[in-house]
């Protein structure tokens, strides 16, 4: 009797080509995860262990004294405080504002959408540039403020597109089912709508979200008090070396080591990374299907 | 929700509707100052104390990251401090003068001495007289690069700190090829330097180069350094360490940390490098991977006619501190500068308040640590956060905590980097300077590396790089430069 085979004979070449597949992913896996990995193994290490290898795998002489340093400094606590609040706020604010836009100007029945729609589109193919935004964050008093972070970016015209898509192509018939129960114009886009857009949600949440957890720019051009700082600015200006200080001696940080740059490094982006595995569980496909029958 | 927004809107143009309107009797100095230094809070007894003195509200504010183009967004958005530091040289501050954002200082110097003091040493930067902000060149007079080198690895090979270009050859090769950390293997180099075309002036001031920024030909004009006769000379000899593979292949990669970071791990024996502050750091970083690893610096070598040496160039950029047209009282904003200029203010903001910050006993100065930590000054004896980046910065000043355990060495190292520093023909930077130096120093940096690679002879390259350099907007620059220079003799 022959032994009965369960598994599909497979050729040659296909093993060779799963083998170098493996290969090349894994090497692209590993470029993209190593230059974490050695920031994440330089922070932990001392200045000697740093020095004494150019790989860092694991690191050869413990120390903690990078994130010592970062921690004693009081600004980082109200960086930290300020990045929080700029995120949350902001990005509930940009939800609140893109998620209404957006859905009215999926209403393709309404008169004037188009025009509305073109005036949203214009703004991200011109900009008024730095100086005259700058001059309007002036005059409306939002100089050295964290709303300068906050309100000129309220609404991202791409993530705004991004929702007015996904709510267009949402069947007709779910919001007239809702209208036809009694149901206010409102109430179908808090009970319908957005609980059946979670996944779009969520997707621009996250990039909202991580635009003001990484955004120093604005801080640099509207901020110059230290105690409004986000965790971004703060961390930057404690790597930024002033050349004209590294040359003549003044209080530049060129006394901090590569461990404690890399401890920096580390402790902006931890926070944010901690944030994906909880938006990860809403990346679903499939709410809307078998909604609509026959 | 809209509520809560017009709400939030209306909180924060109430607050800086309060704050404008308390800067009515202020003077708001806008600057990008020491961008590491202490943070001044609202209780600073040094700002307290000027604002005493002088009658007024001082408001300090440093732009984040020393961003010089932050303050002038903010000039040019009509965001006008009473008092604003910007780059000098360059086409913001030019525009500033050119446009009326800053007057003239000339009507206060016979009252405020420190000011005119000032004002006159850098006599050459008034525009048709008129002198519109204070200048700050840095290393205008006084230098701090020199060459460092292992002084365990030359200890080892039986050497001395090389005096003359044959001897730095010698060095440098036994650097390279003696192995010099004794770990059996050829792994080292002997020189490195920073991109993108090293510091190797060394080598063009041993073999007679002159100045700073240009040199003079027969006829006294300004010409550009290479086409100074001690040019190809000084390139062969670069070339000749190239070719002999002691200059670290990597150089043209190195930026600042990366270079100290190969001196620290014993990959290089001598790089050229700002020593003062920094001796005592490089020494003791070098020590942690190497215990009995030292630092030694000296003057730069002579070239063949036993005399020639330099490193350093005078410096011709820096910061200006101007007052704006917009100052409602420009007579308290020049007194506040005066005591910035005068000995008196450099005590204050260096020293701090006699009895409280420190105490002086003859000429012996204690400092009282935890009182200075209590307003803006920085830890171990170093200055207050008004103290540098507009006007002065501690090189400049040769500022250095008595109390600090590498002062002597920091300020020998700068008695020999200034001993070989290098005046400038041309003080002020022209307009055209500003306009074309980067573009046609890049065009030098070319030739440079294509020089030393191989990819072209000397001599060929160097006539390529003057053909090239002067048709790209060179000639118009140095005809510029040679009336200014005629000028000012």
């Amino acid at each position: 009797m022959k032994k009965t085979q369960n598994k599909i004979r497979r050729s040659l070449g296909s093993k060779i080509f799963d083998a170098l597949n493996l290969l090349f992913l894994g090497l692209l896996a590993f470029s993209t995860v190593y230059p974490f990995w050695d920031s994440l193994v330089v922070s932990f290490s001392s200045l000697k262990g740093y020095l004494s290898s150019s790989v860092h795998l694991w690191p050869s002489e413990w120390s903690l004294e990078g994130y010592r340093y970062m921690f004693s400094n009081p600004t980082l606590w109200t960086s930290y405080a300020n990045s929080i609040f700029i995120t949350l706020v902001g990005t509930l604010i940009n939800m609140v504002l893109t998620i209404m836009t957006s859905y009215v100007l999926s209403k393709t029945y309404l008169r004037g959408h188009r025009l509305l729609t073109f005036l949203c589109v214009f703004t991200m193919m011109f900009s008024g540039g730095i100086i005259p935004t700058y001059m309007v964050i002036k005059d409306v008093g939002l100089l050295n403020s964290v709303w300068a972070m906050i309100i000129p970016t309220a609404i991202s015209t791409y993530n705004m597109i991004i929702l007015r898509n996904f709510f267009s192509g949402m069947p007709k018939e779910l919001e007239e089912s809702a209208t036809l129960d009694g149901c206010t114009e409102i109430g179908v886009l808090f009970r319908i709508v957005l609980p059946v857009s979670i996944p779009a949600i969520t997707t621009v949440t996250l990039f909202y979200a991580v635009e003001h957890w990484n955004d120093f720019f604005s801080a640099i051009m509207y901020i110059n008090k230290q105690k409004s700082w986000p965790l971004q600015l703060f961390l930057r200006s404690m790597l930024y070396e002033n050349e004209a200080a590294y040359q003549s001696g003044g209080e530049s940080l060129y006394l901090l080591g590569q461990p404690m740059k890399m401890a920096a490094v580390m402790m902006a982006i931890i926070p944010i990374m901690c944030a994906y595995p909880f938006f990860q569980k809403y990346f679903t496909k499939g709410v809307m299907t078998g909604a609509v029958k026959g | 929700m809209k509520k809560f927004l017009s709400l939030l809107l209306s909180v924060a143009l109430l607050l800086s509707v309060c704050s404008s309107a308390m800067a009515a009797s202020s003077i708001h100095w806008l600057t990008p100052g020491d961008t590491a230094a202490e943070v001044v809070e609202d209780d600073d007894r040094i700002i307290a104390a000027i604002n005493e003195k002088f009658d007024i509200d001082l408001n300090v504010e440093y732009v984040p990251e020393g961003s010089t183009e932050k303050v002038n967004v903010a000039m040019a958005s009509g965001d006008f401090p009473d008092i604003v530091t910007g780059a000098y040289g360059t086409t913001a501050t030019q525009s500033w003068i050119e446009n009326g954002m800053v007057i003239s200082l000339n009507q206060y110097m016979d009252k405020y001495p420190n000011l005119k003091a000032w004002l006159d040493t850098y006599s050459w930067a008034a525009i048709d007289g008129q002198h519109y902000g204070l200048p700050f060149i840095t290393q205008y007079s006084v230098a701090n690069t020199l060459i460092g080198m292992r002084g365990d690895w030359l200890e080892k090979l039986g050497m001395d700190y090389p005096t003359n270009l044959d001897e730095m050859k010698a060095v440098l090769t036994a650097f390279t090829f003696n192995d010099p950390d004794g770990d059996g293997q050829q792994n080292t180099f002997g020189f490195s330097g920073q991109k993108p075309v090293a510091n190797f002036d060394w080598v063009f001031y041993a073999y007679g180069r002159q100045y700073g920024d240009y040199e003079l030909n027969a006829n006294g004009e300004i010409i550009p350094f290479f086409e100074h006769e001690s040019f190809i000379p000084a390139m062969t000899y670069i070339k000749e360490l190239w070719d002999a593979g002691v200059i670290d292949p990597e150089f043209v990669l190195n930026d600042s940390s990366k270079l100290e970071e190969k001196f620290f791990q014993g990959k290089i024996g001598a790089m050229p490098h700002a020593m003062y502050r920094h001796v005592a750091r490089l020494e003791n970083s070098t020590k942690s991977l190497f215990p009995e690893a030292t630092l030694v610096y000296g003057l730069p070598p002579v070239g063949p006619d036993g005399t020639s040496f330099g490193m350093n160039k005078a410096g011709r950029s820096g910061m200006m501190t101007c007052i704006t047209a917009a100052c409602k009282d420009p007579e308290k904003a020049v007194a506040f500068l005066d005591f910035m200029v005068s000995a008196e203010g450099n005590d204050l903001v260096r020293l701090g308040i006699e009895g409280i910050h420190y105490t002086k006993n003859g000429e012996e100065i204690t400092m009282n640590e935890e009182e200075r930590s209590k307003d803006a000054f920085s830890p171990s004896g170093w200055a207050h956060a008004l103290a540098w980046g507009s006007l002065y910065w501690p090189l400049e000043s040769g500022y250095m905590p008595a109390t600090d355990p590498s002062r002597d060495r920091a300020l020998e190292s700068i008695e020999l980097a200034t001993a070989a520093q290098k005046p400038s023909l041309v003080k002020q930077k022209t307009a055209l300077e500003v306009e074309y130096s980067s573009a046609l120093e890049d065009i030098y940096n070319q030739y440079f590396i294509d020089m030393l690679y191989g990819n072209v002879s000397i001599e060929e390259g160097t006539a390529k790089l003057c053909e090239e350099w002067r048709s790209q907007g060179g000639e118009d620059m140095l005809a510029e430069l040679n009336a200014v220079y005629a000028a000012s003799k």
